[in-house]
C-alpha cells in the first residue's frame, strides 16, 4: 500500500487513509523514508535512451500505406469509365420504356 | 508516469493506434520507451542486442493492440510482452543449451558494466547486492510503477508470493543501510 501510495496509485480515499495511518504511525514513517529513498535512487538510476534506439525503435512497425488506387485511376481512365457508365445507365432506361410502350 | 499521467489521453492514442495509426503508436510507446528500455537492460548486456529486443518489442505491441482489452494497465501488458520478448532472446541464444534467464543475469550483475556504478551511493551498492529476481521487483515497483497485482500478472507468480519478496527485499535493504 505505501509503494501505492508513493506511485500516486491509489485512489483518494485509500490515499487519505495512508497519510492518516502515517501521521500516527512511527514504524510506517520510517518504512516510507526508506521507499523513498529507494524510490529516488531508482529514478536517478534509469538510463536515458539512446538516439539510435529512439530512431530505430519503430522499424519493424509497418507503416499503414495509403489507399490502394484502381488501375482506372492510375491509368487516369476513370472519366472514361464514368462515361461509358452513364451511356448505359441510359440505354437500359431506353430499353425499359420501349418495353413498357410495347405492352 | 511518462508524459501521458492522464489516462484519458492514453486510453484515446491507444484506440487511434488499436485501428492502425502509426503517429498514434508511436507517440504512445514513445512514452514507455525509457521504462521498456531500462527494463530490457535489467536483463540484457549487448547493445545491438537491447535494440533487437526493443524493436521485435515494438513490433509484437503493435501486432497485438486490437487484442488489449484494457482489462489490465496498459503499462502492465507491454511490459509483460517486453518480458516475453527478453525470454525469447535468451531461448534463441540458448536453444541447446540448458541455462535459465536468471542464470544469465546473475553472471551479468557480476559484470563490471554494475560494478563501476555500485560502490558510489548506499542505496546503489544496497540494491546491488540483491539476487537479480529481487532488483526486477524494485524496478518494477519503483520504476514501472506497478502495484503488487499487476506485477504478479507480468512475473506469473501469485500476488502473495510477490508481497512476501517485497517484504524480504525491504528487510535486506533495511539491514543493509543500517550497517552503514
Amino acid at each position: 500500500m505505501l509503494i501505492d501510495y508513493l506511485n500516486d496509485r491509489l485512489d483518494e480515499a485509500k490515499r487519505r487513509r495512508v497519510v492518516a495511518h502515517l501521521a500516527s504511525c512511527g514504524e510506517c514513517r520510517k518504512e516510507a523514508a526508506l521507499l523513498i529513498r529507494l524510490k529516488n535512487n531508482q529514478e536517478m538510476a534509469l538510463k536515458e535512451v539512446p538516439q539510435d534506439i529512439k530512431l530505430s525503435a519503430f522499424d519493424l512497425v509497418p507503416k499503414a500505406q495509403p489507399q490502394e488506387k484502381s488501375l482506372l485511376a492510375m491509368l487516369n481512365l476513370e472519366p472514361v469509365y464514368d462515361s461509358l457508365k452513364l451511356v448505359g445507365v441510359t440505354m437500359q432506361f431506353m430499353k425499359k420504356m420501349i418495353l413498357i410502350g410495347g405492352n | 508516469m511518462g508524459l501521458l499521467s492522464d489516462s484519458h489521453d492514453e486510453s484515446i492514442l491507444i484506440s487511434k493506434a488499436a485501428k492502425g495509426d502509426n503517429n498514434a503508436f508511436e507517440l504512445l510507446m514513445g512514452t514507455h520507451l525509457k521504462v521498456i528500455y531500462n527494463y530490457i537492460c535489467l536483463h540484457v548486456s549487448g547493445e545491438e542486442d537491447v535494440k533487437d529486443i526493443v524493436q521485435e518489442t515494438m513490433l509484437a505491441v503493435w501486432s497485438g493492440m486490437k487484442s488489449f482489452s484494457g482489462k489490465s494497465a496498459f503499462r502492465t501488458w507491454i511490459l509483460g510482452i517486453t518480458r516475453r520478448k527478453i525470454s525469447d532472446f535468451y531461448r534463441r541464444k540458448y536453444q541447446f543449451s540448458t541455462v535459465s534467464i536468471y542464470e544469465e543475469e546473475a553472471s551479468l550483475a557480476a559484470d563490471d558494466r554494475f560494478d563501476d556504478s555500485v560502490n558510489a551511493i548506499d542505496v546503489k551498492s544496497a540494491i546491488a547486492s540483491l539476487s537479480s529476481e529481487e532488483q526486477e521487483l524494485v524496478f518494477l515497483a519503483f520504476n514501472a510503477e506497478l502495484t503488487y497485482q499487476e506485477i504478479s500478472d507480468i512475473i506469473q507468480v501469485p500476488v502473495g508470493t510477490v508481497k512476501s519478496r517485497m517484504h524480504n527485499i525491504k528487510s535486506k535493504l533495511r539491514k543493509h543501510l543500517e550497517k552503514e
